[in-house]
């Protein structure tokens, strides 16, 4: 059953991600062959405009995804949809996950899909690879100095925190639209309702960073001495703003459902 | 066959804010029953349903499937057809009956695709490209294709032609097993009485009434359809 619910939460997202990540891969494979063009007035207006097109594609593929992983949740759990997919015999929470886990994973895919088509770009000229060494050289750098940052924890640090901090926004949005749905306006309750945990969450955040400063202050340390810890606090309150979250938009849905 | 307690309800509440759309509920539906829910608009007919469904949560009292809370396991035996288009429009017909029979192991698709079949309607049709009557049409058939315990149907013949009403109470006698319960929500008691076997009054959210039908016209010497509207006269 499980299964199943998966299966039709990613063809629904598929409609969308195939034509679109395909889309921004075409224009990077035109751009980069746009690249082999002269250098008269004409050719360098068609390279220009591949290149603004390939840009425009990145940027739509992205809005395209947000607006389809969140649309996706709001007109099948919230909508009309929602008087057959609520009687699907599993736990509202059953639903939930899949939402986001489906939903994280397709923005992900967006993100590789952004990486392999600057790759595409890039290929064959030998910029990548000059990129990446330059990249791991400055890294090393700041960790010899530091002397306090381990390489590879920095990157596996950086890299949760970007994912969870992924997995924030959507959890921020899902939990709007749970608590907007109990007002006569949806969409108009869930805008409203991510503005209150916007602010919320920026007044915690300036606690948080005032904290922070005080404990680097009272160390005497400096602060990329610190990396570590730092970036293990924001973590854990990434962490805890995306249980916060998921709880708002359980409750809601398992004892306060609206679907009029 | 020995009949037994389908749905219950023990002292059931629902309130929104002060205003209360249930209050204390009593009533036990028998298997093998189909059961008119009667009463106008915002008597909490649909209010009921949607407990039944687990779509609300009671403020007091409790409802009862087949013994239990609503919940997963309820949702297996029963089959909901909501008082609005519920069928995603970008799916075909024969996606949507294939997305019911992946999540209802009850769920008969070769019965569903005949009934489909005998209405003119292609498979490979996309939803929102069916007329608003053969979109009905499909959504009572995604129900009904279903060998539930106990089918619950919100106000199914309303805002459809005499037509396609008959097809709909002809559908909904001819799919439903002799032990399952139909429970039919509507205000439009003339059409569906000829099927009824018990109806239930039900006023501001209190059950006026639950008798058979047969007792009704034997006792009151009138129509249920006419009783109701001595009941609900204003």
């Amino acid at each position: 059953m499980v299964k199943k619910l998966y299966k039709h939460e990613f063809l629904s997202l598929l409609r969308w991600l195939i034509p679109v990540d395909l889309g921004c891969l075409l224009m990077a494979a035109i751009s980069r062959l746009a690249l082999f063009l002269g250098d008269s007035t004409p050719e360098r207006i068609i390279k220009s405009l591949t290149g603004v097109f390939f840009g425009l594609s990145v940027f739509a593929m992205f809005i395209i995804g947000y607006v389809v992983v969140i649309r996706r949740f709001y007109t099948n759990l919230l909508k009309n949809e929602g008087y057959f997919t609520h009687t699907i015999p599993v736990k509202t929470s059953t639903h939930i996950n899949c939402k986001i886990i489906c939903g994280l994973l397709f923005i992900i895919v967006n993100f590789i899909v952004a990486i392999l088509s600057l790759l595409i770009i890039g290929a064959g000229t030998g910029i990548w690879p000059q990129i990446w060494d330059a990249f791991k050289k400055a890294m090393k750098l700041a960790a010899d100095s530091a002397g306090a940052v381990n390489f590879t924890v920095y990157v596996i640090e950086t890299v949760l925190i970007m994912l969870f901090g992924l997995l924030l926004f959507l959890q921020q949005v899902y939990a709007s639209m749970a608590m907007g749905q109990r007002m006569k306006s949806k969409a108009g309750g869930a805008v409203l309702w991510y503005f209150i945990f916007y602010v919320i969450m920026q007044v915690s955040n300036s606690f948080l960073i005032i904290g922070e400063n005080a404990v680097v202050t009272s160390t005497g340390l400096r602060p990329v001495e610190l990396t570590h810890t730092m970036l293990g606090i924001s973590l854990g309150v990434q962490i805890i703003w995306n249980v916060i979250y998921y709880v708002i938009t359980r409750v809601q849905l398992s004892r306060h459902l609206n679907l009029e | 066959m020995e009949s037994k307690v389908i749905l219950e309800c023990r002292g059931l509440t629902k309130t929104y804010g002060h205003a209360t759309a249930l209050n204390d509920v009593n009533i036990k539906l028998l298997s093998g029953r189909i059961v008119g829910l009667l009463g106008p608009n915002g008597s909490g007919k649909t209010t009921l349903i949607k407990l039944a469904n687990g779509l609300l949560t009671p403020t007091s009292g409790e409802i009862l499937i087949d013994g239990h809370n609503p919940g997963p396991e309820t949702k297996k035996v029963v089959s909901y057809l909501p008082d609005r288009d519920f069928l995603a429009g970008w799916m075909t017909v024969e996606q949507a009956l294939r997305y019911s029979e992946d999540f209802f192991e009850d769920f008969r698709t070769d019965a569903a695709k005949e009934m489909v079949g005998r209405l003119g309607i292609g498979l490979g049709q996309k939803i929102k490209t069916l007329s608003k009557g053969n979109r009905e049409k499909v959504a009572l058939i995604v129900c009904m294709a279903r060998a539930a315990k106990l089918y619950l149907l919100d106000e199914p013949i309303a805002g459809v032609d005499p037509a396609t009403r008959d097809y709909i109470l002809q559908t909904i006698l001819s799919n439903y097993a002799e032990d399952s319960t139909v429970v039919i929500s509507t205000h439009l008691i003339a059409d569906v009485e000829p099927v009824l076997n018990d109806v239930i009054f039900i006023k501001n959210g209190m059950i006026e009434m639950y008798r058979s039908a047969d007792e009704i016209r034997e006792t009151e010497n009138m129509s249920v359809d006419a009783l109701f509207r001595e009941v609900y006269k204003w």
